[in-house]
């Protein structure tokens, strides 16, 4: 009787997920339809940018369902692009990469977005941050990160014990060999895991128009805090939210208020 | 001698009177013109004295103080999409103020302007005698829907307004409507490369299917609690192995806990190292360096001792007579190959005689556990 109800809750629970399902792959197709069509019209530039725009729309309604994945991600991001929605691309990419950091087609993809915006000035000022890290050199998986830190630290103290038993040096470059990885290991995860606290707590925003300034207050009547307007694509941190205004931070660390209407947030 | 007639007196009489009149008046007007330029003067001082109130200053406050008047004109007013044309912006000083006091209106901090031109700063002049100050720009208009060139505001203070709340004034340059067109379309036989700049191939791909869909959510560190548990178990798990490890080899405990003593290791290590020198010089080597170990391992502070001296601090020290023994033994030996090496026994390996006293000490000072 127990087994009997069990399937009947199982079922129920099952349902409307088969239905939501169902759901998605209407969108999924919807959206798929829509590029290929704006694929096929690419000479009328009016009528490609409309179906762009219509698979940007339902790849966004996916998202908004709880979809998550750089595919989804990755194909939002080229819809937007070739809509001409160059804020969306970019906000796409970059969330997309922070699923998928070594996917390369979002990487050329993103940097490509980059290059259409248009940054005021040649100095760094609201362009995005430099990467430092040389592109050949792969991102490890998290998890996998996470299961050699911990099979280190094993070793570490395995290493530890034997040494203390046979009193031999090997065993101690062993383990100082294991801390050594464990560590690096442990402080990567540390930051990764910081940078996603940081991205939930200080979501990504884009500039989505041109001439947007950068004010020292939540209102009109706040000055100029650059005289450099921020133009569509810009990328920076929402840090607070007050009323119609957010307070941003853009990636050289400079603070200050923009409209809420002329930004883009992290795609929710 | 001429002699004045009243009527020729009565007529000069008021001539007199004229002349003296202008001459007061002239006196008055020098007076009047002294006083009106240290008014003016001081009207200057003033000006460059007042503080314009920080409550209520708009935002795009110029720091002008005084009067002021400004007009722009552009030319040309007919243009291409995104050609250039020069805007001349022009503001006056109308009453008290100073063209020091005027500075170039930031054309990029107005909206309008930001959206619709590209701007690019240009030259300026003073016009001293005109009391004006001239700012050229030269805008593009970014597409044909540009219909004009926005008003230009220039905000001054005006201190002769009270209260002086009410002392900012907005004067604006009229808007100066534009006609824009559209470029003209370039035919692909007028550029050398006609292919318009296309996205790469990959940017026209997308992920199909079942990937799509997948869910895939970002990494997350496990709770403190799991990550407590992590970092204590191995080094709990480890510490039961040693236990256990112990309890079933108690020789090789032992054994290890020998091989603890610093002393003999390094001791070890210079009979070997002693080994590699020629047979005649090894034993003043291994004295040496079985002295050194005596001393660290039981205070044996003699640094040149006899085997006498050597087996009686020995047996002070607690150790066996077998042990003693071999240590009396093996330092007679070193002392027979230093001073009668004739007569010394050289088919003795020395450093094997070392080795076997320092394990023999070693084993003697750490006793095997009791089963």
């Amino acid at each position: 009787m127990a087994c009997a109800g069990a399937l009947i809750v199982l079922a129920l629970a099952t349902l409307p997920s088969a239905e939501h399902e169902a759901s998605n792959a209407d969108l999924l197709q919807t959206a798929e339809t829509a590029f290929t069509r704006g694929l096929a019209t690419r000479t009328n530039s009016g009528d490609a940018k409309a179906f762009f725009q219509e698979s940007v729309t339902s790849y966004g309604q996916l998202w908004q369902r709880g979809v998550r994945n750089p595919a989804l991600l990755g194909n939002l991001g080229n819809a937007a692009l070739l809509a001409g929605d160059l804020p969306r691309a970019i906000l796409a990419y970059r969330m997309g990469l922070r699923l998928a950091p070594n996917d390369r087609a979002l990487q050329s993809h993103l940097e490509l977005a980059r290059a259409q915006v248009d940054y005021s000035e040649q100095s760094s000022f609201a362009r995005p941050p430099v990467e430092h890290r040389p592109p050949w050199l792969p991102r490890v998986p998290a998890g996998l990160q996470l299961l050699t830190a911990l099979v280190s630290y094993g070793v570490l103290w395995l290493a530890l014990a034997r040494w203390w038993m046979f009193r031999s040096s090997r065993w101690v470059l062993a383990a100082g060999f294991a801390a050594a990885l464990a560590g690096l290991l442990g402080a990567s995860l540390f930051v990764e895991s910081r940078m996603n606290r940081e991205d939930a707590v200080h979501p990504l925003i884009v500039i989505a128009d041109d001439g947007v300034l950068v004010r020292t207050g939540n209102g009109l009547s706040y000055p100029p805090r650059y005289e450099t307007p921020l133009n569509r694509g810009v990328e920076a941190r929402l840090l607070h939210a007050r009323g119609a205004w957010l307070q941003i931070e853009l990636s050289g660390g400079e603070i200050g208020w923009v409209p809420a209407g002329y930004t883009i947030g992290a795609l929710k | 001698m001429s002699r004045k007639t009243p009527s020729s007196a009565n007529s000069r009489r008021p001539v007199r009177r004229y002349r003296s009149g202008v001459v007061f008046l002239a006196i008055i007007m020098s007076l009047e013109a002294g006083f009106a330029c240290q008014g003016r003067a001081s009207a200057q001082a003033d000006v460059n004295a007042v503080a314009p109130p920080i409550a209520g200053q708009p935002v795009n406050f110029s720091g002008a103080i005084g009067s002021y008047a400004i007009v722009m004109q552009a030319e040309p007013k007919s243009l291409q999409a995104e050609d250039s044309l020069t805007l001349t912006i022009r503001i006056t000083v109308t009453g008290a103020g100073s063209l020091e006091q005027i500075r170039r209106p930031n054309l990029k901090r107005i909206g309008q302007f930001a959206k619709h031109f590209v701007i690019q700063d240009g030259k300026e002049r003073d016009l001293a005698k005109e009391k004006t100050r001239e700012f050229e720009y030269v805008l593009r208009p970014k597409n044909a829907a540009v219909k004009q060139i926005p008003a230009v505001p220039f905000v001054y203070f005006n201190p002769a307004i009270v209260p002086a709340s009410k002392g900012y004034q907005w004067a604006y340059a009229r808007a100066i409507p534009l006609t824009v067109r559209p470029r003209a379309v370039v035919g692909t036989a007028q550029v050398k490369d006609s292919s318009p700049p296309r996205p790469p191939v990959s940017v026209l791909e997308i992920a199909t299917g079942a990937v799509v869909l997948r869910n895939q959510a970002n990494f997350a560190l496990p709770g403190w609690e799991a990550l407590l548990a992590l970092a204590v178990a191995p080094p709990i798990l480890c510490g039961i192995w040693l236990v256990s490890w112990r309890r079933r080899h108690p020789d090789a405990a032992r054994v290890t806990k020998q091989r603890r003593s610093r002393a003999a290791r390094l001791a070890l290590k210079a009979i070997a190292a002693a080994a590699e020198v020629p047979h005649a010089q090894q034993a003043p080597c291994l004295k040496e360096a079985v002295t050194q170990y005596l001393g660290e391992r039981f205070d044996l502070a003699i640094l040149e001792p006899t085997p006498v001296e050597v087996s009686t601090h020995l047996q002070e020290k607690g150790l066996s007579g077998a042990a003693t023994g071999k240590a009396r033994q093996f330092f007679g030996m070193c002392d027979a190959a230093r001073f009668a090496p004739q007569v010394s026994d050289r088919s003795r390996s020395w450093t094997a005689a070392a080795t076997e006293l320092v394990h023999c000490l070693e084993e003697e000072s750490w006793p095997a556990p009791a089963p």
